[in-house]
């Protein structure tokens, strides 16, 4: 016989949350994740299909349009707009970055999209914020999924193969997906209690892709060079690329910096999220 | 403290902080989110800032099982939000409030819902949001659709039902799940009247 959840008593207090440790933050937000599985999968599957329902082309929409920003550089680097950098074709170079490059923002935008359009709902249903951002991320996951096939095109026809130390990649790119999620997370809540924050983060990203080594490298551009050093998207976007095409990781010390502080801030944010997302919630 | 054994409600010295003006109300957030990133509990509010209004003030009270308790005041007195802050939906910020068991409030009966699933999985669904395992809802199911009187239209996305119809398969689920605690907010105009006397049956 299942034992219900009404056995237990429910205290309500104003700092209730305030009182619990990083460790426990994640747990219980892992634990509603895990809870609201379901829904998730459903939420998905229903913007899935929202996305391209009454289109006359249909679900073709959902597999171009990720597609359209890496074909605009694709097609430049064929006019041989761009050269090739560091021994790798300059399509390849652009279109891995910039398929990292949508997925590093996507984790710092969707945290905060999430938070500012859904906290009154969130609020009417008690259906948790966190588990509204893992159904958003799950788009952001078939996005970068179909992104990589078409990488994967342009690595075969520019024949600019990856080394077999590329396999690291995913594992690679696990402290970056932490550190730009608790950014998100971290700025989202900032969001609501400062507006003006999305707007400058969406100016910020706008101009971060060209001084980010993502269309082109930066270590010959002085100011920009210098700044790359303590640039999160620069460090993480040049350790992945170097691993894959060049089989070690350039500036090791940088990422491995960054990597720590990455589990750091994330951990931080979580905690700051589980603590503000009742205080948030029906404000716009 | 301690609940005493047939007690499922207990609500002490609860208040509710509300502001006419946004600028006060993210202040107060400021502060909040200041402290969160110290490590610091939140302190309760001492001073009111400009626009700011006690919604609830001071409230204690107790609730045993079986017993009924309304709520009647003026547009704005504050029931809503009362409800809300018994539904774990909105934080008090003063004072605390015991539960026995779980609370399920009849507030905004159709939110939540997922429009372009069916009906069938929508029970399942706000089933697991209110807290019940996958054993309970499958226990449940028929009753729920006995008495949501939808017919075959509950294979059908939800998307395609009235509003009454929608109203009907909310109010089902919530009733069906049994709660120690039903928090109703003026929704008992469900559906036609034959509906409406099984609701206040």
């Amino acid at each position: 016989m299942s034992v219900r959840k009404s056995q237990q008593i429910h205290i309500i207090r104003p700092d209730g949350r305030m009182r619990e440790s990083v460790l426990s933050a994640i747990r219980h937000l892992i634990n509603e994740i895990w809870n609201y599985r379901s829904h998730i999968r459903i939420i998905f599957k229903g913007r899935f299909r929202a996305a391209y329902s009454g289109t006359g082309l249909g679900i073709f929409w959902n597999y171009a349009l990720p597609l359209v920003p890496l074909t605009v550089y694709w097609f430049l680097s064929v006019l041989r707009v761009f050269p090739n950098f560091e021994g790798v074709d300059g399509a390849t170079f652009i279109t891995f970055g910039v398929t990292l490059w949508f997925l590093f923002a996507g984790c710092i935008q969707i945290p905060m999209q999430v938070i500012q359009s859904r906290n009154k709902e969130s609020m009417k249903t008690n259906f948790p914020l966190s588990a509204s951002i893992v159904s958003e991320f799950a788009r952001l996951l078939f996005d970068t999924m179909v992104r990589i096939i078409l990488v994967s095109i342009i690595i075969v026809s520019t024949q600019s193969w990856p080394t077999a130390q590329g396999l690291m990649l995913p594992f690679m790119l696990l402290p970056a997906l932490f550190l730009f999620t608790g950014i998100g997370v971290m700025l989202g809540i900032l969001n609501v209690i400062y507006n003006d924050v999305s707007r400058v983060v969406n100016i910020i990203l706008q101009y971060g892709i060209f001084v980010s080594g993502v269309i082109f490298p930066l270590y010959d551009i002085g100011i920009l060079s210098a700044f790359n050093a303590i640039n999160p998207f620069a460090i993480f976007i040049d350790a992945s690329r170097s691993i894959v095409f060049q089989g070690v990781i350039n500036n090791l010390q940088n990422y491995l910096v960054a990597s720590c502080l990455a589990f750091i801030f994330f951990a931080a944010s979580i905690r700051i999220f589980f603590v503000m997302e009742y205080r948030v919630r029906g404000i716009n | 403290m301690l609940m005493q054994l047939d007690t499922v409600l207990e609500v002490d010295h609860m208040s509710k902080l509300y502001s006419r003006e946004q600028i006060s109300t993210r202040q107060r957030l400021a502060t909040t989110f200041t402290r969160a990133l110290m490590g610091r509990p939140s302190r309760p509010p001492k001073k009111l800032k400009c626009g700011e209004f006690w919604s609830l003030g001071d409230i204690s009270f107790t609730l045993k099982r079986g017993e009924a308790l309304g709520v009647i005041g003026l547009n704005g007195a504050g029931k809503t939000t009362l409800l809300r802050i018994l539904a774990g939906q909105l934080l008090p910020d003063k004072g605390e409030i015991r539960i026995l068991g779980d609370a399920v409030a009849m507030i905004d009966l159709t939110a939540g819902f997922q429009m372009s699933a069916s009906g069938s999985r929508n029970i399942h669904l706000r089933g697991a949001m209110l807290g019940r395992s996958k054993e309970d809802i499958e226990a449940m199911y028929d009753e729920i659709l006995d008495f949501a009187e939808l017919g075959d239209a509950i294979n059908a996305p939800v998307s395609t039902y009235s509003s009454g119809m929608l109203m009907r398969l909310a109010f089902s689920i919530m009733v069906m799940a049994k709660p120690d605690v039903l928090l109703i907010d003026e929704i008992l105009s469900v559906g036609d009247f034959a509906f409406r006397q099984k609701c206040l049956a």
